[in-house]
């Protein structure tokens, strides 16, 4: 942690479910886009867990704290365009409850990622 | 007072001779010949007998809901023991099998259970070959009159757990069962099961035998009996022993253990088991029981006590904790998967000196967050050592996150 915090992180979750449900793919293609397209200040990290297990694949941006759930592969595009300025992808987000949100945003906010 | 090891911890194992020689299947013949399976029920609760595993449930309760419940039932024996440090369960199928299965005969008489089984950590070759040749014994002298399944129990920590233990019995993975229906309206192939740990059973001959005046007399007001106590590595003379419930710990400590190695002065004493509260050294003189355990904040879980000599960091021993619950985690509730990795990765942080002291109260809003959200009791687990260590040595942790050191260095 620490050494990106002026930049942004897409976590992405890697755990159990997200994982079957192919957040590894997601994982990778997110990582083949932020280089080709040469977002420096993009990391994109694999995630332990957010608990938010039954509406994965789940990823947050952070500091954004934007949570995505449900992503799919033909969905990189549009966080790839996110990410480059462009704007929340609604369709992926509000699926998780709050307290689960907020508690992972706290989380985060302590530098725990 | 020993109930269970009149004549100390055997060092081998007890033959049926001897077991017979020192009264051994007294109480299965008194039972089948004298009372009727619900007298045998009604002495198990007036003896007041709790189960060992570590929740302490009313046995008599739980077999009487058994009993409630339309035939065919069984009996599981749980020897799956995967805590940490135990190795009561061990030494009773291993030294004591007789003793085992007669209180698993006795049990089975009193629910009139159709078939028994059991369940035994699958690394204890010698108490699987002592309980089968126990088992050769007993049949042979006519003592055994239902089937007996034997069925090595994986290692994983969930797999102890009673349900998961069914689902092992029943070919499939060691995951926890939604509960309700608890075991004894719907356990083993959907049928009324009684399952118990290996102490529980074991405490049964001497309680039909005897009596449960006599058994009441032993131990304190609220818990009857004796329970096995595991001592670790960290004092002089591990291993069992027999006490009275209400013993203080520091008898335990003291005068059974030979006290700590190295005469090393306390730090923090885990009473029992990985999942229960730190305790401050003050409260050496605690008695051995349920109530005073959980009084003075903690839990007596299935006896198994850990001590932390002075010196050592409580970082490194509530990560060692949270590694081990993150690991153990089978995966199947999201919050507890979540709780457990989330737990882990704080610790590793402060342990590295990393992050900020806004770190720590994170620990009590994950494990409130999670609480009550997983199939089974492991959610509830990780949270009292870590928030019970977090409140009795805060300076380790400070010394990790502001002083980048380690106090045990």
């Amino acid at each position: 942690m620490g050494e990106e915090t002026n930049g942004c992180h897409v976590l992405v979750c890697t755990n159990l479910d997200c994982q079957a449900r192919g957040s590894e793919e997601i994982l990778a293609a997110l990582q083949q886009r932020v280089a080709a397209d040469g977002l420096a200040h993009v990391a994109v990290k694999s995630y332990l867990c957010f608990g938010g297990c039954q509406q994965g694949p789940n990823l947050v941006l952070y500091p954004q704290r934007t949570w995505y759930a449900g992503v799919q592969k033909d969905d990189v595009d549009d966080i790839i365009i996110h990410l480059k300025g462009g704007p929340v992808v609604s369709r992926l987000t509000g699926k998780v409850d709050a307290p689960t949100e907020e508690l992972i945003f706290q989380l985060l906010d302590t530098g725990l990622y | 007072m020993a109930i269970l090891f009149p004549n100390g911890v055997s060092r081998e194992r007890e033959t049926f001779q001897a077991y017979k020689g020192r009264g051994g299947y007294q109480a299965l013949e008194r039972a089948r010949g004298e009372l009727t399976p619900e007298g045998v029920l009604a002495i198990v609760e007036a003896a007041g007998l709790l189960g060992r595993g570590g929740a302490a449930f009313p046995t008599a309760k739980k077999w009487g809901f058994a009993r409630q419940e339309p035939t065919p039932r069984y009996v599981v024996l749980n020897g799956g023991e995967d805590e940490p440090g135990s190795v009561k369960d061990r030494i009773l199928m291993e030294h004591h099998p007789h003793l085992v299965l007669e209180g698993m005969l006795l049990a089975a008489y009193a629910i009139e259970a159709e078939a028994a089984y059991l369940y035994v950590n699958h690394t204890y070759e010698d108490a699987i070959t002592s309980l089968q040749s126990a088992l050769a014994d007993a049949e042979r002298e006519g003592y055994v009159k239902i089937s007996f399944t034997l069925c090595p129990a994986p290692t994983d920590y969930v797999a102890g757990e009673d349900t998961a233990a069914l689902e092992v019995l029943e070919g499939k993975k060691p995951l926890p069962r939604q509960k309700p229906p608890y075991p004894t309206t719907a356990g083993l192939f959907g049928r009324p099961t009684v399952v118990n740990n290996v102490e529980t059973f074991a405490n049964v001959p001497a309680i039909v035998l005897k009596g449960p005046e006599w058994y009441r007399s032993i131990g304190t007001q609220g818990c009857h009996g004796t329970m096995i106590f595991s001592l670790g590595e960290e004092v002089e003379r591990p291993g069992a022993y027999e006490l009275p419930f209400g013993t203080p710990l520091r008898y335990l400590i003291e005068a059974c253990g030979g006290g700590l190695k190295g005469a090393k002065r306390l730090k923090a004493i885990l009473p029992g088991g990985p999942s229960s509260a730190f305790l401050p050294p003050d409260q050496i003189d605690v008695p051995l029981d349920y109530p005073s355990l959980q009084k003075s904040g903690s839990a007596l879980g299935c006896g198994i006590m850990r001590l932390i000599p002075e010196g050592a960091c409580m970082v490194e021993e509530t990560l060692r904790l949270a590694e081990f619950f993150a690991r153990e985690c089978c995966g199947q509730c999201p919050p507890c998967r979540m709780e457990t990795g989330v737990l882990k990765a704080i610790l590793e942080k402060v342990q590295q000196g990393e992050g900020s002291s806004d770190l720590l109260p994170q620990v009590e809003k994950v494990v409130t967050f999670s609480k009550g959200k997983g199939l089974c009791s492991f959610i509830g687990m990780p949270g009292p050592p870590i928030q019970s260590a977090l409140r009795l040595f805060p300076e380790d942790f400070e010394a990790h996150l502001r002083d980048k050191r380690c106090p045990a260095t």
